[in-house]
């Protein structure tokens, strides 16, 4: 798997995800569909805490608060008669300004400190949405009796069909990898990495590793935010609970599992953990499906132990090495 | 003046670790810094790049004052350093740690990486060609796409510096250079950092070879305590009697 050429990779999954839904709907399992919308959700989630956690580093076990502050602002606008291209931007910029307050103050502790500012920043905004009724409808959910999440409309194009809401999806999750592959190779990708490794060292570099830091926190929401309002948009219903501390954890495991800072390796761990079990239901039964958190956690603990570098290593581009002046 | 240290202090706790320190550095200067283990050395240096701010005192660099400001800041002045516990980004390529180096010196913000615009292409074109030229530099290019963490010792240090290089140093600050490293090696270091000089770099370096230290260095400072107890050509240290009682002890 890690002798493919990771480009040839990605454009393997990427064409998986594509042909999987029809085929699916081909075959009479409509189920794949929705799956695969799942999948392509938690593929932009994936890939923006890869930003932060795999590339510059940060341990942020509440990650998942911003998808739900994504989830949330889009449908009250949405509920409200907004439509879909400003609900998007809107709550992009609402989320990345939230984003930045709780990142200028928990951005001053490292490691540890930052995990546990970031997990009570999750809970807060869990126990926020599950409490206030008036805004949130608290653990009931929006939308409320009456109300609906509208289809998303692009001036004259609706996304009516499930499907063509999915092919979106996938369009959101190919521009975020576009994003992630891009910014790996530039010089602000390289700071990232380079405050991974050394904090010390990448500021005698001369990096500004206070405002690189603020600035990746910020723009991983954004990743958090598209989804949030993909989520919405897709399931027309939310609730606090699908917003939880274990979502978190879910997502951080997930990145360990993939490699950190390896995009072809965090898109493969999100397919088999949130794809596999439920394509397996159909398979092998509820029963079996119903522990797959049992053989997850298994194959975490020895994934850490034999290969600790996660199903596809991150792996430095190689550039030529000929002088410049040749 | 080049560089001018003015009655600097630092305490950690209880422990004076520089008392006082008055010194200049010239332009164009390879100067020797020495002194016992727990002198101030290291402290020193992480006073003048910013690691530390000083309780009290003033460093004065190119007529500005770099005692309050930031390490990024004092990087992008034309301060530069390496470390003792060699710090390289263990996980990147020794081209690309290299490439970082330049941080400061290039300008290519989100919007260019995403759109790849033209500049951006040159911009990283450049940089990649100047990593190239530093590495060629200290003799590491063929080593260029190995990761920094499986370098040999000698090599890691030879990285750092070519590290440190590309950040466009007025001024390059090593500290002990020749660390772990074997008499041919701790040679070849020599003539690169005289070569480094030639390019119209000065060089500070903390050294505890004393073969390295006096051959290379055109002026020595020693600190005993937190405190400047000599200074002077090497020939000159080597006869001063207080320096042989802090190296030695008293009869």
């Amino acid at each position: 798997m890690i002798f493919i050429e990771k480009k040839i990779f990605l454009f393997l999954l990427i064409f998986f995800l594509l042909f999987l839904p029809p085929l699916g709907q081909s075959l009479g399992m409509y189920y794949t569909l929705h799956i695969s919308a799942l999948i392509g959700i938690y593929l932009l989630l994936i890939l923006g805490l890869n930003l932060i956690l795999g590339f510059v580093g940060l341990l942020d076990l509440g990650f998942i608060a911003f998808y739900a502050c994504g989830a949330y602002l889009s449908a009250l606008l949405s509920i409200r008669g907004w439509n879909f291209c400003l609900v998007l931007p809107a709550t992009i910029i609402l989320t990345v300004l939230l984003r930045l307050l709780l990142g200028l103050p928990a951005l001053r502790l490292r490691g540890d400190y930052l995990a546990i500012v970031t997990l009570g920043f999750g809970e807060i905004m869990r126990l926020v949405l599950n409490n206030w009724d008036g805004l949130t409808n608290g653990p009931k959910g929006l939308p409320r009796v009456g109300e609906a999440i509208s289809s998303p409309k692009f001036f004259f194009l609706t996304f009516q069909s499930d499907l063509s809401f999915y092919y979106l999806i996938l369009f959101f999750v190919i521009l975020g990898i576009i994003v992630s592959r891009r910014l790996d190779n530039s010089r602000i990708g390289r700071a990232w990495i380079a405050i991974r490794e050394d904090e010390l060292a990448a500021e005698t570099c001369g990096i500004n590793v206070d405002k690189v830091k603020l600035f990746a926190f910020c723009f991983s929401a954004i990743y958090a935010a598209t989804a949030g309002v993909l989520y919405t948009h897709w399931i027309k219903f939310i609730s606090p609970e699908s917003f939880t501390f274990w979502e978190s954890v879910l997502l951080v495991s997930m990145v360990v599992l993939g490699g950190m800072g390896s995009i072809p390796g965090v898109i493969l761990a999100t397919i088999l953990v949130i794809g596999v079990p439920e394509f397996l239901r159909g398979l092998l039964g509820t029963q079996l499906v119903n522990y797959r958190m049992l053989f997850f956690g298994l194959g975490l603990v020895l994934m850490v132990i034999f290969r600790p570098q996660g199903i596809v290593p991150s792996k430095r581009r190689e550039l030529e090495l000929h002088p410049s002046n040749e | 003046m080049f560089l001018q240290v003015k009655n600097l202090t630092k305490h950690f706790g209880g422990l004076l670790a520089l008392d006082n320190l008055n010194l200049t550095v010239s332009q164009g200067e390879i100067v020797g810094l020495i002194g016992p283990n727990g002198a101030g050395k290291t402290t020193f240096f992480n006073l003048l790049s910013g690691v530390y701010q000083p309780d009290e005192g003033e460093i004065i660099f190119l007529h500005q004052r770099i005692d309050r400001i930031l390490a990024h800041r004092i990087t992008a002045l034309g301060v530069s350093r390496t470390f003792q516990n060699i710090r390289l980004f263990a996980q990147m390529t020794a081209l690309e740690n290299v490439m970082v180096g330049q941080h400061c010196r290039t300008r290519a913000e989100v919007k260019e990486a995403l759109l790849r615009t033209s500049g951006f292409q040159k911009e990283e074109n450049e940089i990649q060609g100047k990593a190239k030229e530093l590495l060629d530099f200290v003799g590491l290019l063929s080593k260029g796409n190995e990761l920094a963490r499986n370098l040999p010792y000698g090599d890691q240090r030879r990285l750092e510096i070519a590290r440190a290089l590309a950040t466009e140093p007025k001024l390059l600050l090593l500290d002990e250079p020749t660390a772990g490293m074997n008499p041919v090696e701790a040679k070849e270091l020599m003539s690169l950092i005289k070569k480094i000089r030639e390019q119209g770099v000065t060089v500070l370096l903390i050294e505890h070879q004393m073969e390295v230290v006096m051959n290379i260095s055109e002026r020595i400072i020693v600190l005993n305590y937190g405190e400047k107890i000599a200074e002077g050509k090497p020939e000159e240290i080597q006869q001063n009697s207080l320096v042989i009682d802090a190296y030695l002890g008293t009869e």
